[in-house]
């Protein structure tokens, strides 16, 4: 009898293994996805340029065109991975794509990172306290979104973008919204 | 062209035949039958993998996972190794690997276990197809034309630059082989318990099904870390990354289970206790897999998540191993017993080969332990992360017991120690006086360093003064010689180990032309360096000259490429590569006062480590092939 419940502790640990797991792959999927609102306009903001640039980023700048706006950071790994996508995307599509330069310890970090990697962004402002950040309810970078005509938010992608995400999702929104009055 | 067609269809087929090995398992099909439909299972799937590899090698775009993954302008053999650089080309790859192993395994299993092998196997190839079909299919196609009228230019995505190195690109199919190699321990470990003990415990397949894994998943992870050492750019060997854990985890249950099945071969011993390790040794291989694939843990290996792709590994993974374990509950006992009325002695001596075999294997199971959690721990606490600190400080711990008994075990004679053979003084004699060597010798007293040398030098001489058996030909000879270099390769990895993690100097610094810096006993001399534009990267790269005391050592060139189509940074390292000592030399960026960064590095004994670690390897092949040979003495088998 004491042989069994000794053969049992296998399977309990699989069981704990499995717990583990499931909530992985249960919090894999649902991070930050509660914080963040689509379909509503993008704040005020007007953000100042990051050094070396001569003009920052405003609301403005999105206004009456079909734009993404990815939020970045020098610090951030998975901004490097996602970095040479960009600037695939800058170079084959004629999309506005605006750069918010988020939480950066030395002002000229995020210049420094762009003159090393190249500059995909058309326009760039600097948020190193979260001001738009925690506006927008950022929870990590990098993240982007597509933000239409009128200025509002309507799609919103966590983690680095990448082709399957673009081609599947992206890249048709952007078609259908720019036919939008 | 129909080609990618028919391999699709080919694999669907053999997702239908493993359907049918299940019925035909049941339906106590003749042994020929089964075996034909193996044959047929593999052959397909081979066409469909051959096919792919076509597709790969013409850089057919209209195939998603060439355009994904592929690069118009790749040499032909990073063409082909790009199949398994995305996560449908893996998949793919492992699961025709399955199916060979699997194939293997029904061929060479015995007459009576043949019927439940092939339940077994079938079922987990149906279920694994049905993952690669569905759920990540290589086979999906994409519309070049829409691409192209959106202007977009379709010459492939190229994947990553850091995967065109020969040795990254032949680890996955290596480590694959390892993984599925399981297969057939952990499906003659489920047919046996299914048979209720009704036939002979199947020592022989179960025996050389996990040497040849073990052989594969060494090969496998060895050269995936010295990949990692030589083009990754941060000079290390094993960074305890989750995807690493992953190949380290089933590796470690091998060997114990290596290690348990000589005493189940010898005396019946631990009978269900490796049953338990060929289940788990499987489960761990395909844990691997789900954290790899499902990309829940973040890791440098994986790649983009998708809930369905790791729901599906997940409950794959829970269903097989909680079928073996359930099994193990239910009929473990029977077989125990059955196996037992054959075989009389079952204590074991603390003191004796078996008792410190026993010990082995539960300190490797906790060594396997220790790593599963650190590598899930973050999924439970997204705060914290188990990092590199966390596992050399708690697996040094048992890495010390373990080596001792590595090198006492082999001397110790079989039962009870009838006296104390005088040869068990040799080694720590030897290695004392190794130890007080290395004391005088190196400046660095620090303990872990005299720790290491003791141990490590322990295995290799007490490896090297191992007596041959007396007895059983040819064929134990190679089994005895096997162990001896087994033991003599771990001894000299240990020691490579605790030596270049302990001793190793880093310095960034910044080099302008001609300029020198010394690290450790070397001078390293900047002495050109230049900008070359290459036909898919633009490369800055330095020569450097190093000296040791004045004397020139070697010339070595430095690399640092921006690959045009990625846009992704690598750099080729400069490693200074013969005898025991390395310099390490990456560069970093460039200045515009003509400086240039250099991350330098010296590092000891590292060679010794990849040294160790193919003698590891040749002495498990030795091992392997020695009971295949005519024994002279009793045979072991039951």
């Amino acid at each position: 009898m004491n042989k069994k419940i000794f053969l049992a502790i296998p399977l309990m640990g699989l069981l704990a293994v499995g717990g583990i797991l499931t909530k992985g792959i249960i919090d894999s999927q649902s991070q930050g996805t509660l914080s963040f609102e689509t379909n509503k306009p993008m704040p005020e903001f007007d953000l100042p340029p990051i050094p070396g640039f001569e003009t920052g980023l405003a609301k403005a700048d999105l206004l009456g065109q079909v734009s993404l706006v990815n939020i970045w950071g020098s610090w951030c790994v998975t901004c490097e991975y996602e970095h040479p996508i960009l600037l695939e995307l800058a170079a084959k599509t004629n999309i506005p794509l605006y750069g918010i330069d988020w939480r950066e310890a030395k002002p000229e970090d995020g210049s420094r990172w762009l003159k090393r990697k190249g500059n995909p962004y058309d326009k760039i402002g600097a948020d190193p306290r979260s001001v738009l950040a925690i506006q927008l309810g950022i929870t990590g970078a990098p993240e982007t979104l597509v933000v239409d005509k009128k200025g509002i938010i309507r799609w919103h992608h966590e983690g680095a973008l990448d082709w399957d995400i673009l081609n599947k999702e992206l890249l048709p929104l952007v078609e259908k919204l720019k036919e939008e009055e | 062209m129909y080609l990618n067609e028919l391999g699709h269809l080919s694999l669907a087929l053999v997702m239908g035949l493993s359907l049918l090995q299940v019925f035909a398992g049941f339906s106590g099909a003749s042994s020929a039958f089964i075996n034909r439909t193996a044959l047929a299972a593999t052959l397909l799937s081979t066409f469909s993998m051959v096919v792919l590899v076509i597709a790969m090698a013409n850089v057919d775009l209209s195939m998603k996972i060439v355009h994904d993954t592929s690069h118009i302008s790749k040499p032909l053999f990073y063409r082909i190794s790009s199949l398994w650089a995305g996560h449908e080309g893996s998949l793919m790859l492992w699961a025709w690997c399955l199916i060979l192993c699997n194939a293997i395994g029904c061929f060479k299993i015995n007459e009576e276990l043949k019927a439940s092998y092939t339940i077994a196997g079938g079922l987990l190839i149906f279920a694994v197809l049905g993952f690669v079909i569905f759920f990540s299919s290589p086979w999906l196609r994409i519309d070049v034309a829409s691409l192209a009228a959106r202007g977009i230019i379709v010459e492939g995505q190229g994947g990553n630059p850091l995967l065109q190195d020969p040795y990254l690109a032949i680890h996955p199919p290596l480590l694959y082989l390892g993984y599925t190699f399981l297969i057939i321990p952990f499906g003659a470990t489920i047919a046996v318990l299914m048979n209720k003990g009704r036939s002979p415990f199947p020592l022989t397949i179960i025996r050389n099904g996990t040497i040849i894994a073990w052989i594969f998943l060494t090969l496998g992870i060895g050269f995936g870390s010295y990949w990692a050492w030589r083009e990754l750019g941060w000079g290390g060997v094993w960074a305890w990354d989750p995807v690493e854990n992953s190949s380290l985890m089933p590796w470690i249950a091998t060997t114990a289970l290596m290690h348990s099945l000589l005493l189940t071969g010898k005396s019946g011993q631990l009978k269900l206790w490796s049953m338990f390790l060929a289940i788990t040794a499987f489960a761990l291989s395909i844990l691997g897999m789900f954290l790899v694939r499902s990309g829940i843990i973040d890791s440098v290996h994986s790649f983009a998540q998708d809930a369905a792709r790791g729901v599906y590994i997940l409950i794959l993974l829970l269903f097989i191993t909680a079928s073996g374990y359930f099994l193990l509950i239910t009929h473990g006992e029977a077989v125990k017993t059955k196996y037992d009325s054959q075989k009389k002695n079952e204590t074991a001596e603390l003191v004796s080969r078996e008792g410190f075999l026993i010990i082995n294997n539960w300190l490797l199971i906790t060594c396997a332990l220790i790593v599963l959690l650190g590598t899930l721990y973050p999924l439970l606490n997204s705060r914290v992360s188990a990092g590199a600190p966390y596992f050399n400080f708690i697996l040094s711990f048992f890495m010390v017991p373990l080596l001792i008994l590595a090198a006492a075990a082999p001397l110790l004679s079989w039962g009870k120690q009838e006296k104390i053979d005088k040869k068990l003084y040799i080694p720590p004699i030897i290695a004392t006086l190794l130890t007080i060597l290395v004391l005088i010798i190196f400046e660095k007293h620090r303990i872990a360093n005299m720790i290491g040398t003791f141990t490590g030098s322990l295995v290799i001489v007490s490896a090297l003064i191992l007596k041959g058996p007396q007895y059983g030909g040819i064929g134990a000879m190679l089994h005895r010689n096997g162990i001896r270099l087994a033991h003599f390769g771990l001894g000299l990895c240990a020691v490579s180990i605790v030596f270049s993690g302990m001793n190793t100097v880093e310095k960034n610094l910044v080099f302008h032309p001609f300029q020198t810096h010394e690290i450790a006993d070397f001078e390293v001399k900047l002495k050109n360096i230049q900008q070359y534009d290459e036909p898919s990267y633009i490369a800055t790269r330095a020569v450097f000259e190093i000296t040791q005391k004045g004397k020139k050592i070697t010339q070595n060139t430095s690399e640092r490429r921006f690959y045009k189509v990625e846009k992704m940074e690598t750099r080729e390292v400069a490693i200074r590569p013969d005898g025991m000592h390395s310099v390490y030399i990456a560069l970093g960026q460039s200045f515009e006062n003509g400086g240039t960064q250099v991350s330098l590095k010296y590092i000891p004994f590292i060679n010794m480590l990849w040294g160790g670690s193919l003698i590891m390897v040749l002495g498990a092949c030795f091992c392997f092939i020695g009971p295949l040979l005519p024994q002279r003495e009793n045979k072991k088998e039951v």
